[in-house]
Parts: C-alpha cells; sequence; structure tokens
C-alpha cells in the first residue's frame, strides 16, 4: 500500500495553544537554558498527547511529572501520563541532530520514551519513533522502532507478542519447519483420523495439505488445556498457497472459550479477516496467497493478545 | 520523507476510503482500527490535498487557526469514522467539507480567545537569545527561585537527611540545589565518584515523594 511503504513518521503542526502553555511554564524558569529546556520538553508533551488522543489514548497532563511546577524545575522530564499504563516519555530532538538525548533522571519508571523532532521555527513536531527502554543519556535516531510500535505498545491489550522472523511458510513445503510447530499427530498426542477441512473442500490421498501447529498458552485459560493453533498449506500454483488457520482445543476439551477472536492481519497490521467463538469447537478462516506476502495470525482472548507473523 | 506527488488522486481517493471502510470494520478502540486511522490520518497528511479555506480571511492568524482547525479535524476522523458514508463521496471531500464548514469556524474562536492574552509563538532562535524573566518581569520571584529557597531552608531537614546509602553528601538538597544551578549528571557522577544510574534513580524516587511539599511552597 502507497502509504505504508514510506517511513512511519509523522508530521504535525504545533498549535497556539501548546506554545502558550510552553510559554507560560518557559516563563517560571530563571535560567536561559532550562528555560528553553521546559518550551521544547513541553512542546513534545503537547503533540504525542493530540497524536494519541486520535487514536483514543487517554492521557493525564495533571498526573505527569512534566505538568508539577515542582518537579519539572528540578528534573529535565517530558512525561505524559497515559491512564492506566505509566509515563511515556516525550523527548525533544533538535533539526538536524542525530541522536535524542534521554536524561538520566527519566530512566526509570517510563514506559517508554517517543523521539520528538521539530523545525527550527517551531512551526512543527515530527513524531519520529519510539524506544520501549534506554540506559543510555543518547540514543541514536535510526535505533528507533517505527511509530507504529507505540501505538502497539500503548494499546490497552495485554500484549504477548511473539519476537524475532516471521515464519518462512514456503519453506514448509519443502520440509524444513520452525521448532515448535509440530504435526498435527504429535501435537495432539494421537493420530488423527483424517485431517479434513471442514470448508467443503476435497482433496484425493495424495494432495493432503502441508499442516503443522502450535500450542497456544493463555494466561486466562492458565488452569485449562491449552488452545491449538494450525496452519495449513496447499499450493495451487508456481506462486499462490491456499492457507487454512484453525484455532481448536485441545486435551478433553470440546469447545473453545468464547468470544475468542482470531484475526488474520495484512503486512500493514490492518485486519482482514475476522472469526470470533461463541460456542464453538472450532475456527476456521481460510485464503489465498502469493509468493513473498506477509501476514500476521493474531489471536485474541479477553486482554491478552497473541501474534505469529508469517512469510510466504 | 517521500512524496506521493506522482501518485494520482484517484489512487490516494482509493486508498484513503479503502483505510476508511478498514477502520470502520474494526471495533472501536480495536487496535485494528487504530492502525487503519493511522494510515488514514497519515494519507491524508501526506495527500497535501486538505483544503485552505477562507485564505482571504484573518490575515496575519491564519496559519494558527488553520493549524488548530487541522488537529480538531483529526480528531475528529479518529472518533467519529464511522460517520463517513463511502458510497457518498471520498474521504478527504468529507474532511474538506467539515474543515471549511466546522473546524475552521472553531479553531478560529479558539485563536482569537487566546489572542489576547499575549501569546506569542517562540522559534528556537527566540529560546536562546531571550531570557525568560526578561520577558515576564511580573512573576517575582520566579518559581524556580521560590524551590531554590525551598531547599535551602529545608523546613523539617528532610532533604539534607535523604541520600544515598553510606554517603551523606550525596543527599537530596545537594543533588537538586546543584542540578538546579546546572551541573550535569556528569559533574556530579566524577565529584561524588556514585554512578549516574545510582545518583538518577535515588533523585528521582526523591522527587516523587517529596514533590508535595515543593509545589506547596510556590505561592
Amino acid at each position: 500500500m502507497l502509504f505504508t511503504q514510506e517511513s512511519a513518521v509523522f508530521t504535525m503542526p504545533l498549535t497556539l495553544k501548546a506554545h502558550q502553555i510552553a510559554s507560560q511554564f518557559r516563563e517560571q524558569q530563571s535560567n536561559p537554558q532550562k528555560a528553553k529546556q521546559v518550551y521544547l520538553n513541553t512542546l513534545a508533551v503537547m503533540a504525542v498527547r493530540a497524536y494519541l488522543g486520535w487514536f483514543g489514548i487517554e492521557t493525564d497532563l495533571a498526573a505527569s511529572d512534566s505538568w508539577n511546577a515542582a518537579i519539572r524545575t528540578l528534573a529535565n522530564t517530558a512525561d505524559l501520563m497515559v491512564s492506566q499504563r505509566g509515563k511515556l516519555e516525550c523527548c525533544p530532538v533538535l533539526p538536524g541532530a542525530t541522536d535524542v538525548n534521554v536524561p538520566p533522571e527519566v530512566w526509570q519508571d517510563r514506559i517508554g520514551y517517543v523521539a520528538v523532532q521539530f523545525d527550527a521555527a517551531l512551526s512543527e513536531a515530527t513524531l519520529l519513533g519510539f524506544i520501549p527502554d534506554v540506559t543510555e543519556p543518547q540514543v541514536p535516531l535510526v535505533n528507533l522502532r517505527s511509530l507504529n510500535e507505540l501505538l502497539d505498545s500503548l494499546h490497552p491489550v495485554g500484549q504477548v507478542e511473539t519476537a524475532g522472523q516471521p515464519v518462512r511458510l514456503r519453506q514448509w513445503l519443502q520440509g524444513m519447519v520452525e521448532t515448535g510447530w509440530q504435526t498435527i499427530d504429535h501435537l495432539l498426542g494421537e493420530p488423527q483420523p483424517a485431517w479434513s477441512f471442514r470448508s467443503g473442500e476435497h482433496f484425493s490421498g495424495l494432495e493432503l495439505p502441508t499442516t503443522r501447529g502450535k500450542l497456544l498458552n493463555l494466561e486466562s485459560r492458565a488452569e485449562d488445556a491449552p488452545l491449538a493453533l494450525v496452519v495449513g498449506l496447499l499450493p495451487i500454483d508456481e506462486s499462490s498457497l491456499d492457507i487454512w488457520v484453525r484455532i481448536l482445543p485441545t486435551g478433553n476439551q470440546t469447545y473453545l472459550p468464547p468470544e475468542l477472536e482470531l484475526l488474520i492481519l495484512d503486512e500493514t497490521g490492518i485486519a482482514v479477516m475476522q472469526a470470533q467463538s461463541r460456542n464453538t469447537e472450532i475456527i476456521q478462516l481460510k485464503f489465498k496467497g502469493m509468493l513473498g506476502e506477509k501476514f500476521s495470525i493474531q489471536i485474541i482472548s479477553g486482554a491478552q493478545s497473541i501474534t505469529e507473523a508469517f512469510v510466504l | 520523507m517521500n512524496e506521493p506527488d506522482e501518485i494520482s488522486s484517484d489512487v490516494i481517493d482509493h486508498q484513503l476510503k479503502q483505510l476508511a471502510i478498514a477502520a470502520q470494520q474494526q471495533p472501536p478502540k480495536s487496535r485494528a482500527r487504530q492502525r487503519a486511522l493511522e494510515h488514514l490520518i497519515r494519507g491524508i497528511e501526506r495527500s497535501r490535498r486538505l483544503a485552505r479555506p477562507r485564505r482571504e480571511q484573518f490575515q496575519g492568524f491564519y496559519e494558527e487557526i488553520y493549524t488548530e482547525a487541522v488537529q480538531r479535524l483529526f480528531t475528529h476522523i479518529c472518533d467519529k469514522i464511522d460517520r463517513y458514508q463511502p458510497d457518498r463521496g471520498e474521504v478527504l471531500q468529507w474532511a474538506n467539507f467539515l474543515l471549511n464548514r466546522q473546524f475552521f469556524i472553531e479553531a478560529s474562536r479558539e485563536v482569537f480567545a487566546t489572542l489576547p492574552r499575549g501569546v506569542k509563538r517562540l522559534t528556537l532562535d527566540d529560546l536562546d537569545r531571550n531570557n525568560p524573566s526578561e520577558v515576564n518581569p511580573q512573576l517575582v520571584p520566579l518559581p524556580s527561585q521560590q524551590i531554590l529557597q525551598c531547599l535551602e531552608e529545608d523546613p523539617d531537614g528532610l532533604f539534607q537527611r535523604s541520600h544515598i546509602d553510606q554517603h551523606p553528601e550525596a543527599n537530596f538538597q545537594f543533588l537538586a540545589v546543584k542540578r538546579l544551578a546546572g551541573y550535569s549528571w556528569q559533574e556530579l557522577a566524577t565529584q561524588l565518584g556514585i554512578p549516574i544510574p545510582t545518583l538518577s534513580s535515588f533523585y528521582q524516587r526523591c522527587l516523587t515523594r517529596f514533590a508535595p511539599q515543593l509545589k506547596a511552597y510556590l505561592s
């Protein structure tokens, strides 16, 4: 998609209101260097607050150190309290700088750091990216993570993201399967009579799709047997595949937990398919993919979300 | 940053519409909706096709009003994306209609309410040149000076008594006064022979603890 090929920074104008508050805070300082720092910190906080507000993420200025006259006088802080999450530091970056400065007094008790670059006129702010933790006073801007990840990290769903490389599905067809992805017999503990996909598709005995699965441990279901995530592949031609994704209970459970959601996200993270369990034994989604395409499978249950990334 | 100038308006309109529909299809507040909205807002911003209504009016304040109006527009689009009707027009038509009819007017009210208070935008140059206390002489003593006074008086002896284990010289009063005077963490670490992270995390805990006392001192 056009807009997602570009780097995920966001430039926004700084409002007069933001400058007004910044001026007010600045005038409380006697040291010109400190006064400048306070002005820039305030603009950075206002920019990030506006940005998060657009996406429904609530922030609380009154609970932020940067809005506390005593603390912002004694510490170089540009924190923004994100409701129910914690303090997000909004670090100002000067035009042309290649590093973001993160003062030692904000190395702790932060849920993350956003780099906010200004133009010389202070007419606009560019949110450059985000980093979850910091132990050095300077972080090269090239080390920042994409701004997209900021919202991921703030989203109220307790994310349990799987780190690392996407699973390479094409290789499964050659029998190269990543650790953790097991055969169905192995996964479910007993030979399965016939791995039939219940979508009206029929396979002649030799064309059974490649299927592998893994167990999902959901915190909310710690007492119960884990669920199984199963991915099946059937090549259509040289460049495309049919892909099945299933969620099913294991052990002696018959039904999936209610309101379990299965989503297929495209490369940009937008959900393109979605299914939800009610009194359901199994959820299945089927779609077609082209060689080289990336997608993710997301499973949401209660407050927890598990995401697995794949490339074809 | 790449500008999407080679891409035709039709393509942009089509993509924006797809993003808006994608957002509408996701439950409110879901991460999937946020993602779609994030792409949508970024797409609108980069299209450079947001209208600039009423350009002949508000001379001298136009940019202020426009900036405020665009922020309000983005807030509205994210919050009320369900009100967009894809069959009735393009996203930019919807956005520009709202910008012109609603947010530009609201923003002009906000800006005209703020202006009489003498608010001026400062640039980086202004910040390097001007001494803040010269700008606002009526704020005397400055809050930063009141805080210094409070630290030095240390009415209950609390600030001096709070120190890093086995380093009475590394107490909150000392650190705060030095920091207020502009000493760097590196300088303080060298002078005290204590690593920066030890100093800064102690300092941060003290600030949280003493903030109410310090703030009470500000008139």
